[in-house]
């Protein structure tokens, strides 16, 4: 047959092209393959890391069917279960834990020994890693945590409740390894929760079961119930993964185009010679996809090859036993699939708008102008508006719905804003004249061929909205994150125990504190006073008693008038939402709901603190309302706050605690101890995205250099000299890059908006002001500093280029 | 030179192309027949229409007026698919450079033709190994374009022209990049193989080398102003200019 003897001749023409040529096949196996290691690689991670519904039924129940949370003995189990086949007690609570001049809450778990066992029901709620379970009143386990801030280790003694106990074992709650956690064999405690085993786990049982207990008013949780899998993570990874692939298909079509563009006469010798149309198309995209299949497999072997070597971190960046890598084989399919498609769908266009210029025209080299882009503006601003609406549409949704929504908009609207660059390189194009040359050349060319040179446009803004939409989630995560915080400013201590006072004012002389304070709360009688707004809903805890001392140390000085003025201070952190009711009157209540006052308020925000407000009352409003000034709950001496002027360091922390050391039952806080880590996995991600980005910027900027070649060899004709032609090629690429970037702000932001709504964790949509202009700045000097490096190289080497 | 039947007529062709000024008129109206065994040499100054006139006769470009006919068909009535069908099994094509594809040997270029048209690759290879034979460039088969000096590639480009049943050549300036010494050896080819039964449509600047030719045609300003045969074609003895 014609059709097939001419494909088999024609791509004999394409791999002997190949083998000429292997760095523009290099460059396209390349740009296939990134994506592919990318996703390959994050989805072996996210199946190793991610908590499995069963990992979650493990934490919290262990092997068990049923957990009823509920202090009730044996036999009333046996009673209300008669087929239960086994029932381990479990008391959960909170301890404190002592150790010279230092104190940690940690969560106490007391369990028989052996109900930690392989097989048994509270087998892999905690584990021991090191030494063994406690089995005797005196003896507990300690996660590493614990042991840390303690100054602890095994085989050592630590203070609970006045008594000494023993550390035999170091535990581990494979979920977090962070955690603070305390294990104690249950001997003593009363059971607050039981782990009950039922002889059939695969019917309906244990649901039937939880529901019979729940109408005896027991709080009660069947296997089955546990562990659902965070919808919103699934759906990023298919946005972001779907998107990358998308922006990688755009890269690689400006790629096939420009390699097109030079083979251009080659396309046309070929029609000339009698190649069949048809055949001649299939050959170029057979060559597609053969890079493709290279890239596939390059691609799949560095990204899990990356995982594999990786893994032995994982459990230090999420803190959890992760266990051995996983390869999730539907996913890993679906990304080789994801990477032939994209070549095959970057080919397509390319390979027929080369093989449908006239053969006298592609014969001739020369380079057809385009006409006529308002209609693909308007096209451009339609298909924007488009994917707005599918992006806002799908955010409304959930599932696969929400996912072809948010995905399907952003790619629309990237498709949409590269329509509108080729008008917008005219525009700019007539706008050019008072520019100097390098950069009017620059702006014209890319005005007259803008067929040529929107795809390099488009690819840009694909390829660092990218960026950009990472920065815009990563931002939500880690403000989200941020509330999690401690409450107290980097620069604060704070000092617990019976000569809390005495310890602040010793600490404050030795590392120089500016301001000394006890914390103390508003007491109506025997109950605590707390705030709310008028609508009755609450505001932050019990309210705090402050002077002009406690202003200075609690780092809010202007208030110090206002409490001094009988009003109350509500203190803020700069995190806070900031749409958030700022009420001017505040109403004080007891801990029963009974009303105290109704008092004027200033709202003050402190830079440092957590978001939850807090509420302080001066002395004199305090004496008028009749209320006292004690400790917080449950303690009988005040604590004191200390503020060093500037933030407290390791070393500080270290001397504070030696001081607290002195005196049994004191201990030191500090923010560098309380705060909890992110870990570097968030920014990893942002610093590998903003390199992708560079990455597509110089691979356009390469583009952009080869379609130069011919201006430059002009200019080289006509005498310009080296720098001329280095700023020629800098400035045609810088330019593209730029137009790109600023085009990849708004294509970043619809799909991170869509995702902000998704997200269950209502992470906050704030546009990543400090990304874009580095984005915006930064892309276009790293495509000039690399398209100079290039014609430097170029020039360096001596070699002229064939015009066209 | 007997020309038992036209291969090629063009009837009153005429080329407009569009451009920002307004239409341009490139060509025409002209009209010409071409017979078998034919050479015709068409000279003319810059921008006169001479690759115009070859390239609507060659089928790689379409006219705004008139009609083509090639070995009988009218190329307007031609598919994209029978165009290419045509320039495969009927057509041939020479320019001044660039004529070679660089990553197949000189065989595998002259052969491409017939593979592109369904010959197996033995047959192909061998009637490509013939028609190099017929150029005297059989022993370097096996060489690559960019181990061929200029003259060597304008002779494969002729091979491959009328390499199987391909009978009418369009060339377009084919000893422009070449010394007179390989010139004059390209045009003996060109003369033997019209000779031969083959026909040649040719654009020159060169006199010497149009004195080749059966007739020489003048363009100027897109019409043909002198149609005359050729010194050669006056002389009885067939044999050099």
């Amino acid at each position: 047959m014609t059709f097939a003897s001419g494909l088999r001749a024609l791509m004999r023409v394409e791999w002997r092209g190949i083998r000429r040529h292997p760095g523009r096949a290099l460059l396209v196996v390349l740009l296939v393959a990134v994506p592919v290691a990318a996703m390959a690689g994050g989805s072996a991670m996210y199946a190793t890391t991610r908590r499995t519904p069963e990992e979650a039924r493990i934490q919290a129940m262990g092997d068990a069917d049923l957990r009823i949370d509920a202090a009730i003995e044996p036999e009333r189990i046996l009673e209300l279960l008669p087929e239960a086949q086994r029932a381990v007690p479990v008391a959960i609570g909170r301890l404190e834990l002592r150790a010279p001049g230092r104190r940690v809450a940690a969560r106490s778990i007391a369990v028989e020994s052996d109900a930690l066992l392989e097989g048994r029901l509270a087998h892999g709620m905690t584990s021991i890693s090191a030494g063994r379970a406690p089995s005797e009143s005196n003896e507990i386990a300690v996660s590493q945590s614990v042991a840390d801030r303690l100054g602890a280790r095994l085989e050592g003694t630590v203070e609970i409740a006045g008594a000494t106990a023993r550390i035999v074992g170091i535990a581990v709650d494979p979920e977090d390894l962070a955690s603070l956690i305390v294990l104690r064999p249950n001997s003593e405690t009363r059971a607050t929760t039981w782990l009950v085993d039922l002889p059939d786990r695969g019917s309906d049982v244990a649901p039937l079961a939880a529901d019979r207990l729940r109408t005896s008013g027991l709080a009660v949780t069947a296997r089955s119930e546990v562990g659902s899998s965070d919808e919103f993570e699934r759906l990023a990874i298919v946005v972001i993964g779907g998107f990358g692939f998308f922006e990688a298909a755009l890269v690689v079509s400006a790629a096939f185009a420009v390699g097109l563009r030079r083979r251009q006469r080659e396309i046309g010798l070929l029609g000339a010679t009698g190649a069949p149309l048809g055949a001649l198309r299939s050959a170029l995209i057979g060559s597609a996809l053969l890079q493709a299949a290279v890239g596939v497999v390059l691609g799949l072997s560095v990204g899990l090859g990356a995982a594999l070597l990786l893994q032995p971190a994982f459990d230090g960046w999420n803190l959890r036993r992760n266990g051995e890598l996983e390869i999730p084989l539907d996913l890993i399919g679906a990304t080789s699939l994801l990477g032939l498609l994209s070549a095959l769908g970057a080919a397509v266009v390319p390979a027929f708008s080369a093989t449908r210029l006239p053969i006298r025209v592609a014969l001739s080299g020369r380079r057809p102008v385009t006409e006529g882009t308002r209609t693909w503006f308007a096209i451009g601003l339609a298909l924007v508006s488009l994917g707005l609406a599918a992006v806002a549409f799908g955010a409304s949704r959930d599932g696969a719905t929400a996912a072809v929504g948010v995905l399907g908009g952003s790619i629309l609207g990237v498709l949409g804003l590269g329509a509108c660059s080729p008008w917008l390189l005219g525009v700019l194009a007539r706008a050019a004249a008072p520019l100097p040359l390098a950069w009017r050349l620059a702006a014209r060319d890319a005005g007259r061929f803008r067929a040529r040179n929107g795809p390099v446009v488009t690819a840009v803004l694909a390829g660092v909205s990218v960026s950009l939409m990472l920065a815009t989630l990563i931002g939500g995560v880690e403000r989200l994150l941020a509330t999690n915080r401690s409450p107290l400013r980097p620069d604060q201590l704070f000092v617990d125990g019976p000569l809390a006072e005495t310890i602040a004012e010793e600490v404050a002389l030795e590392l120089g504190a500016v301001a000394v304070a006890p914390v103390r709360t508003a007491w109506s009688g025997a109950e605590a006073v707390r705030a709310r707004f008028d609508s009755g809903a609450p505001l932050g805890p019990t309210v705090i008693v402050g002077d002009a001392a406690h202003a200075r140390a609690g780092a809010f000085e202007d208030g110090a008038s206002a409490l001094a003025a009988g009003k109350l201070v509500v203190l803020v952190g700069s995190d806070t939402d900031r749409g958030a009711a700022r009420e001017a009157t505040i109403a004080l209540v007891t801990e029963s709901g009974v009303d105290l006052a109704s008092v004027p308020s200033i709202w003050l925000e402190v830079e440092g603190l957590p978001s939850t407000p807090r509420v302080v009352i001066g002395e004199s409003l305090l004496t008028e309302l009749g209320l006292r000034a004690g400790p917080p709950h449950r303690k009988t001496h005040a604590p004191w706050l200390v503020r060093l002027g500037r933030d407290a360091t390791a070393n500080d922390v270290e001397r504070a605690v030696a001081i607290a050391a002195s005196s049994p039952g004191s201990s030191v806080d500090a923010d560098l101890l309380l705060r909890a880590e992110t870990g570097p996995i968030l920014a990893v991600i942002l610093v590998l995205a903003l390199v992708t980005g560079v990455v597509v910027v110089l691979v356009a900027t390469a583009l952009t250099s080869i379609e130069s070649a011919a201006d430059a060899h002009v200019l080289n004709l006509v005498g310009a000299a080296p720098r001329v032609l280095s700023m020629h090629s800098a400035a045609r690429a810088a330019y593209l890059a730029a137009l790109g970037a600023v085009l990849a702000v708004p294509a970043g932001m619809i799909p991170s908006y869509g995702l902000v709504q998704l997200s269950s964790a209502r992470l906050e949509f704030a546009v990543p002001w400090r990304e874009i202009v580095l984005v915006v700045f930064g892309m276009p000097a790293v495509a000039f500093a690399g398209a100079w490096f290039m014609a430097r190289v170029e020039s360096a080497r001596g070699r002229s280029r064939p015009v066209g | 030179m007997s020309v038992a039947a036209p291969v090629l007529e063009i009837r009153d062709v005429g080329r407009v192309h569009a451009s920002r000024n307004g239409p341009v008129r490139v060509l025409g109206p002209v009209s010409l027949e071409v017979g078998r065994g034919e050479l015709v040499a068409i000279m003319g100054p810059s921008g006169s229409g001479k690759s115009t006139l070859l390239a609507i006769a060659g089928a790689l470009d379409r006219p705004t007026e008139g009609r083509v006919v090639v070995a009988g068909r009218d190329l307007a009535d031609l598919s994209a698919a029978q165009l290419a069908e045509l320039r495969r099994r009927t057509l041939g094509y020479v320019f001044q450079d660039l004529n070679l594809l660089p990553g197949l040997t000189a065989l595998e270029n002259v052969a491409l033709p017939l593979e592109l048209d369904g010959a197996s690759l033995p047959a192909a290879r061998d009637e490509a190994r013939a028609a190099l034979a017929r150029v005297k460039m059989q022993h370097l088969a096996d060489r690559f374009p960019e181990d061929l000096s200029g003259g060597e590639q304008q002779r494969v480009a002729i091979a491959r022209a009328f390499v199987g049943k391909r009978s009418m050549l369009l060339a377009d300036e084919p000893t422009g990049a070449l010394d007179s010494v390989t010139g004059e050896l390209v045009m003996r080819l060109l003369r033997d193989q019209c000779d031969a039964g083959g026909t040649a449509l040719l654009v020159t600047h060169d006199a010497t080398h149009a004195a080749w030719a059966d007739r020489v045609l003048h363009l100027v300003d897109g019409r043909i102003v002198d149609a005359a045969s050729s010194p050669r074609a006056n002389r009885s003895n067939a044999v050099g200019p």
